[in-house]
Formats: structure tokens, sequence, C-alpha cells
């Protein structure tokens, strides 16, 4: 009779369950109508802002403190930074947290020596690389047919890249919460939809933040989902000076602490509640 | 703790769900919302239970009697309500990662592979979510694909396989990690007779060959004829009956039915050691009882009348359940009447 104890070497072995990140890519690969229209989706997209905001811009010089090359500097990268999470926004990939729970096949989750918690941080990180590729592709292709600003110089390069790292967190732990929420509800569509829309408008996806209402930028401000993309862009463009980057930083990184302190309670008691899956 | 014989081990396990119950009547949704009335229900009720191991051992029971609740409690997804459980020495629930080493699970129609990726790309990921050493994982699927014969099939995308196939790549994917302890929950539900013998086939090999423990639930019967020693049977959450199929049968009444037509109307049918069930002069069903077998009855029916036809007919796991669960409530009632 042949062992069937898992050896010792298994055990020592470090984790190869980074190796997860390749799933959205092997996800994209399966479908490869998606590398054609992905890239055309958003050449459309960048099109019609482009056009939209010069002609607002037609009479005027500055607008909510913005002039036409900033204000096209912030809503292009900000399309391209709502590409950076496309794919992470799991409504229908098979093996997001709601259709894993609608089907059954969360049990899977809990049945694997990683955390449920880890698999979907390793699923999302290759989703946020696979968009963040897209998106350094349009920006590079932007910069590069002088469409946008480049960065102000070597630190304000340096500033963005790490607001633009802690701000795609802040996101990342707000659309956990949406997920892991589906343990306690039949079907969280609506709830997401409606997320993702709240998301992109107080953002600054759709609109720059400037342009809101002052009732409207002052919710936004103090909710977290302007650390997502308005304070990277507002720093990139020059809107935030320099000087006033280590506070935004340091609120940054409090949404990341903050939201991680709920996600990780929300997991803890997900995993005590995984009756959805019935029979 | 457990015996170290032992593979599984659960006493007293409970499991109880609140259940909100909707209100009736006006507005019921928005009261259902703001004050929901929640029930208990107890799906899984003191079970005590031990599987050795190298055992392999069929969970039944009707549906709803508790089995993928004990499963899911027996595998760490579920944490129970109150009682003990060790799954290789573990407490499942409470050393989750610890546990996904030691076992393996299919449940059902529930897929744990990639559905646009081919099964190859799947197991692929399970050794790299499970660290399996690349020797290992190479020995692994040589193994299953001399059996499951799954390399005709494995680079073809899951969600294009045929049930079978993608059911015998679950059985791969879930013993991979060259677990000691497979919980199979409905694996051949809806799988043709050819491949749900080469699951079998496969299954005793993981038994024999590999020494692992395997706990399977099923409503096919012939699937535990073949495969199991042990039968366990669960009904309201509750341990019916702990021993082989045979004194399963056997105890409670492992009523094999022999169906006859008769040529021509007969005015009384009797055969020795078996019992008349029903009778309508060119129909008669019977009960062999005691050593008699239904081949017997089929040779005496044969030689003493003219017989058009003839055949047996096994008694089902529903009709074995319902005749354990009577004797059980006609038990307690004696004993509540002798009291």
């Amino acid at each position: 009779m042949t062992s069937v104890a898992i050896p010792d070497v298994a055990k020592r072995r470090p984790h190869r369950s980074w190796r997860l990140l390749r799933v959205a890519v092997l996800n994209e690969r399966a479908f490869r109508i998606r590398l054609v229209v992905a890239p055309m989706m958003l050449a459309v997209q960048l099109y019609l802002y482009d056009r939209l905001w010069s002609a607002v811009f037609q009479h005027t010089g500055k607008a909510a403190g913005l002039t036409l090359r900033q204000t096209l500097t912030y809503s292009l990268m900000a399309l391209l930074m709502g590409r950076i999470r496309w794919n992470a926004r799991t409504i229908n990939i098979r093996d997001s947290i709601p259709i894993s729970v609608r089907e059954g096949t969360i049990v899977y989750w809990f049945l694997r020596p990683i955390s449920p918690g880890r698999f979907y941080m390793w699923r999302q990180s290759g989703d946020v690389l696979y968009g963040g590729g897209w998106a350094l592709l349009g920006y590079v292709a932007l910069l590069a047919g002088g469409v946008i600003d480049p960065p102000a110089g070597v630190e304000g390069a340096i500033v963005f890249a790490a607001s633009l790292c802690l701000g795609q967190v802040v996101l990342y732990y707000l659309g956990q919460i949406v997920d892991v929420a589906m343990f306690w509800m039949l079907s969280n569509n609506g709830l997401a939809r409606m997320y993702y829309f709240v998301q992109d408008l107080l953002s600054g996806v759709f609109v720059p933040l400037p342009f809101m209402p002052p009732l409207m930028l002052a919710i936004a401000t103090w909710l977290p989902f302007s650390s997502g993309v308005n304070v990277p862009l507002s720093l990139y463009v020059g809107r935030t000076p320099l000087s006033h980057a280590p506070e935004q930083l340091a609120l940054q990184l409090f949404w990341c602490v903050a939201l991680a302190l709920v996600t990780r309670l929300l997991w803890r008691r997900a995993s005590q509640r995984v009756t959805v899956q019935g029979g | 703790m457990s015996d170290a014989d032992d593979a599984i081990v659960a006493r007293e396990l409970t499991k109880t769900f609140s259940v909100a119950r909707r209100h009736t009547g006006r507005l019921a949704g928005l009261r259902s919302l703001f004050d929901p009335v929640l029930e208990r229900r107890t799906v899984v009720d003191r079970l005590t239970m031990s599987v050795r191991r190298g055992e392999i051992v069929a969970l039944l029971g009707p549906n709803g009697a508790g089995k993928s609740t004990s499963i899911k409690m027996l595998t760490g997804i579920l944490t129970p309500t109150s009682g003990e459980v060790y799954v290789d020495g573990r407490v499942p629930h409470k050393d989750r990662t610890g546990n996904a080493r030691s076992i393996g699970a299919v449940f059902g129609q529930k897929t744990q592979l990639w559905w646009d990726l081919p099964a190859r790309q799947s197991f692929a990921l399970l050794r790299d979510i499970f660290d399996v050493p690349a020797a290992l994982y190479e020995r692994q699927l040589a193994d299953f694909d001399s059996i499951l014969e799954l390399s005709e099939f494995w680079n073809t995308p899951v969600r294009n396989l045929s049930l079978g196939q993608r059911v015998r790549c679950e059985m791969a994917a879930a013993m991979l990690h060259d677990p000691s302890i497979v919980f199979l929950d409905e694996p051949t539900i809806g799988m043709d007779v050819v491949v749900k013998e080469q699951t079998r086939e496969f299954l005793r090999a993981q038994v024999q060959d590999r020494g692992r423990t395997i706990v399977l639930t099923t409503h096919d019967m012939t699937e535990v004829a073949r495969l199991c020693e042990r039968v366990l049977l669960i009904n309201h959450g509750r341990l019916m009956f702990d021993g082989t199929l045979t004194r399963l049968k056997a105890e409670h009444g492992g009523t094999s039915h022999v169906n006859v037509t008769f040529a021509e109307p007969v005015a009384a049918v009797s055969v020795a050691g078996a019992r008349l069930v029903s009778h309508d002069g060119m129909r008669a069903v019977l009960a062999p009882e005691g050593a008699t077998t239904p081949e017997d009855v089929v040779r005496a029916l044969i030689s003493r009348f003219a017989v058009v036809n003839v055949g047996v007919e096994e008694s089902n796991l529903e009709d074995l359940m319902r005749d354990v669960y009577l004797a059980q409530l006609d038990a307690a009632s004696s004993a509540s009447h002798l009291a």
C-alpha cells in the first residue's frame, strides 16, 4: 500500500498560490475577442471624453479651477484608472464571490490551504495587473500623442505612483466589502451596480470632482471613494500642490487600514455562515 | 481526541440553523425585513459515528436527512452548533487550512474547476494552491489518467465537457494533493452507467492501492452495493443504522420482490420460503423470506406454473430507510408503553 501522507517537503515549501495571478490572463485568453474589444472600447471612451471636454471649454479658459488641459488629463486618466479594476468588478465572473456563493461552489474556497481572503486577493491582484497593463498602454499612447500632460517632474511622478497604489488598495477593499456582503444576501447584483455607480461618481471617474456642486464635493471628500481616483489625479494635474501630498497620502493610508480591518472582520463573520450553498 | 486508527470521529454532532419565517398579510415584506421571526431548525441531531482509516463508507438518507450538512461539518465548512468532530486528528472548522491538506471533496454538480479554462490548467492552478511537488503532481495525473482517461479531454475548456467528463475531472481535482480522506457528495448523479463504473473502479483503486478513506453520499444502491463495506443511514439528522448493507437488508426486510405474470389465471399461489405480497389471478408478487433467495422463488414458480414473465425487483433505498425509521418508531413507542 502506498503512503498517502503529504510529504513533509510539501509542508515546508513556500506558498505558490501567488501563481493564481495568471488566472486573469488565462480567462482573457479563453475569450480572445475581448483582447480586441477592450482596447477598442477604451479608445472610443477616450475620444468621446476628449470631444466632450473640448466642447465644454470652447468659451472659457478655466472651470472649477482647472484648465482644459488639466481637465482632459484628469478625466482621460480617470477613465484609464477605471480600466485597472474593470475585470475585478466581479458581477459576472464565474469564480467571483457572488457567483460562487449563488452556485454553491464557494464551499471549495474553504477547502484549500489558503484562506478565502487570500485566494480573493490573488485573483483580484491578477485582474488589477491585467487591467493595469491596458491602462498603462493607454497612458503611454495618450502621452505620446500629446493629448495629456506628463507628471510634474520626478517628485510628482513618485507621489502620483504612491497615491495611485494606495487608491487602488482602497478601491480593492471597498469592492471586497460589496462582494463579501453576498454571504448575507441572496443576490448582491443591485448592491454591486449601485455601489459601482456611486464609486465612479464620487471618485471622479465620470466627472472630475472639482466640477461637483459644493455639497456633493464635501460628501465625496469625506468618503473613501475620492482616495481611489480624485486624490492621485489632483496631485498629478497640480490642483492639489505637492506640498499637500503628505496629508493626502496619510488620508489614503488611513482608509487602507480602516477598510482592511472591516474586511477582516467581515471574512471572519462570513466564514461562520457558509450556509447559502444549500444541499 | 480520536483513536489513531480513526480517520473521522463525530460525537453528539449537532447543527441548528436559524431560519427566518416570512410574515403574512399587509406589509409582510417590510415586517419580515425589520422584525424577522426566526425559527430554530435542527438539521443534524447528536450524530455519533466514526470511520476507520482505509474504509469506504456510504452515508445514506432521504433528501433533507442531513447528509450534506454532516459532510460540510466533517469537511470544516460548517461550524457545528455543539458536539465534537475530528478528521485526521484535527478539529476541521478550527484548522481549515491544515484540514484542507488532509481532505479532498466533490460536491455533486458543483465544480471546483475554472469554468472557462481547460481542465488541465485547473489542475495546474490547484497544484499551486496546494503546493503539490512537481513529481507527485505528475505521478498523480498519470495515475488518474490511467483509469479515468482524462487526457482525452483535459485540454478542453470545462464549460465544453460532458457531465461524465467533468465529474471525472472533479474526482482528479479532489485527489490531486493526495488527501488521506475524501468526501464525495453524490458524485455520480446524472452519469451514464459506463462512466459510473469507471468512477467506481477509480474509487476502489484509491481505497485499495492508496489507502484513502472515502465517505460517499448517494441515492444509488448499486453504487453502495459495489463500493461500500459499511452503511451509515441517517434520517432527520439522526443516525438510524450503522452496519453492512447485507445486515441492513436482512434486518429491515431486505425485501427483494419477485413479480410474476402467469399464462392463465391461477387460483392459489404458494411457494415455500416466500410470502405472498399480492395476487390478482394473472399476476402475483412474492417476497423471499429467511434463507430463500429470489432465484429460489423464480425457479419454484417456473417449475410449478405456466409463467410468461418473471422479474426480481430489489427494494430501493427509500423503502429500506422507511422500514428502519418505522422500526425505530415502533421501538420507541413500545418503550414508552412499558414505561
